[in-house]
């Protein structure tokens, strides 16, 4: 039920803003490699401010930052290469493909060769157990745009290089629009009570790297040649 | 919900330390029937095959290999050059011992040929008219994309999976891959080399449910001559994807006993466990 309810929410602020942009794009349009069109260490809401934390995750938050700048990155698991999860790896600077396919849309990150699959059959997939990509359902809506739902998504992981947690109960939804040819916009909605007080939305913009493909990047190679691990 | 903290009662390197320990077993044991599989994802309704014989997309599962209960042995006596030989009985004296030979496979690193041939786990295949990916998740991560195209970048990187370009042969899907940096493995046992030259030929059996691959491996580092290997992968009617995140928990115990004769497999990150209330923790050296 929460699924279709995204959905709606999705399909309703999609035809507010196609109404405003007037152009449509092929489902095909998203395949490519994209690449965020700004650094972003820390998430923030789309007034700029810090996600509305809870009291707890807000000290876990920070002691997230004060260990980072000490150089202790324990806390995170990218620091031995450990899968670094959603939302991060749509944030961080590193490329990822988007190929669509009739069944599945393929998520395909350049960052140490992780895939998402979303799944497209229209049947609202239940996590079977969580994991730092989470399961993912999507469906295409009428003005082109495409709304995907991801939970079972695991707390280990941090929602941003800064160290924002989040928890096992966490669902994120996106909206993924084509600005236009080479700009693609996904906007992510987070809910999770046991973390944050109230959902909250961000705004990330990515542009198309013509003519690019995807390297075979294996971090445990990297961090052994003392190179970061993301 | 299952909670994959304690699923199987492993965390993935313990996964891939068994899993080896299941090839090397395999080798041993030879031939059983029925196939072979890490874990059973929930079932997606509504996954049906095509019958269009250049639609490879959707999910496949490889058969055991002829003479074994996995697909990823590359079974039978193979050509092997004396280096090559002399490697395999190595692994093998040592897996006899109880000593793991530390492999990229099981350092968590891309898999190469042999992933491409005989998966444990499930493959899901996207497909456009640019390229079919083939994906692997619920085993070692494995993506292997394979271009249409008539040849290979003249400036390739050399990667563990190498380049894969395609084109159709009627409607037998012929794939070309070179450009292995050497660290890729054929079974566990031996390490192919960057001379490493795959073709297949992939076809659609009529009712969609089977491709036929028949893969042919040149590489005179290891072999004498080129050798020929033949699979099936049949059809599987949708199913979840999984995650496998080997670099996950590299514990102390995984790697204890294992002989790393390749420098760069050593870990430098190692998870040790706590004593009583102690957490347990990530330990990673300066390389």
């Amino acid at each position: 039920m929460r699924f279709r309810l995204s959905l709606l929410q999705g399909l309703a602020l999609t035809c507010v803003v196609s109404a405003t942009q007037g152009e449509e794009f092929p489902r095909e349009a998203f395949n490519g490699v994209w690449l965020i069109a700004e650094e972003t260490p820390a998430l923030r809401t789309l007034d700029g401010e810090i996600p509305p934390l809870l009291p707890e995750a807000k000290a876990l938050y920070e002691e997230h930052q004060r260990r980072r700048a000490s150089g202790d990155t324990y806390f995170d698991r990218a620091t031995w290469c450990a899968g670094v999860g959603l939302p991060r790896l749509l944030i961080a600077n590193h490329p990822f493909e988007i190929m669509v396919d009739k069944r599945q849309i393929g998520f395909f990150f350049e960052w140490n060769r992780w895939v998402r699959l979303v799944d497209m059959s229209g049947t609202k997939l239940e996590p079977y157990y969580p994991t730092s990509l989470g399961t993912a359902s999507g469906a295409w809506q009428d003005d082109g745009s495409l709304v995907i739902e991801t939970s079972g998504l695991m707390r280990e992981t941090i929602m941003d290089h800064a160290g924002l947690p989040h928890s096992d109960e966490l669902v994120m939804t996106e909206t993924l629009r084509l600005i236009d040819a080479d700009t693609l916009e996904i906007q992510m909605r987070f809910d999770d009570p046991l973390t944050f007080s109230a959902p909250w939305e961000t705004k990330v913009i990515y542009k198309r790297q013509h003519g690019a493909r995807l390297e075979e990047d294996v971090c445990l190679d990297r961090i052994k040649q003392g190179l970061p691990p993301i | 919900m299952t909670d994959s903290r304690t699923m199987m009662g492993l965390r993935p390197w313990g996964r891939a330390v068994l899993a080896t320990a299941l090839l090397f077993a395999a080798a041993e044991v030879g031939a059983q029937g029925g196939g072979f599989g890490m874990s059973a994802a929930p079932p997606i309704p509504g996954y049906e095959p095509s019958t269009d014989p250049r639609d490879f997309s959707g999910l496949w599962r490889s058969r055991p290999a002829p003479g074994s209960f996995l697909p990823f042995i590359i079974a039978g006596e193979l050509p092997f050059t004396e280096a090559a030989k002399s490697r395999a009985e190595y692994a093998r004296r040592m897996a006899a011992q109880g000593t793991q030979l530390a492999t990229p496979h099981v350092m968590c690193r891309p898999t190469g040929v042999n992933q491409a041939i005989g998966p444990i786990a499930p493959v899901y295949v996207l497909q456009n008219s640019e390229k079919i990916v083939f994906i692997v998740m619920d085993e070692i991560r494995d993506i292997r994309q394979v271009y249409f195209a008539d040849e290979h970048p003249a400036d390739l990187e050399p990667s563990y999976g190498g380049h894969s370009i395609a084109r159709w042969d009627g409607n037998t899907l012929v794939v070309d891959t070179i450009g292995y940096n050497g660290r890729g493995v054929l079974n566990n046992e031996v390490v192919h080399s960057t001379a490493m030259h795959m073709t297949q030929r992939i076809t659609k059996s009529a009712d969609g449910l089977t491709l036929q691959i028949e893969t042919t491996l040149e590489d005179p580092a290891i072999f004498t001559e080129p050798v020929t290997v033949k699979r099936e992968w049949s059809w599987v009617n949708g199913q979840q994807p999984l995650e496998f995140d080997c670099e996950e928990n590299p514990r102390e115990d995984n790697f204890s006993g294992m002989i790393f004769a390749e420098e760069y497999l050593r870990p430098i990150c190692i998870q040790y466990e706590g004593e009583g209330e102690e957490l347990s923790r990530v330990v990673c050296e300066k390389p």
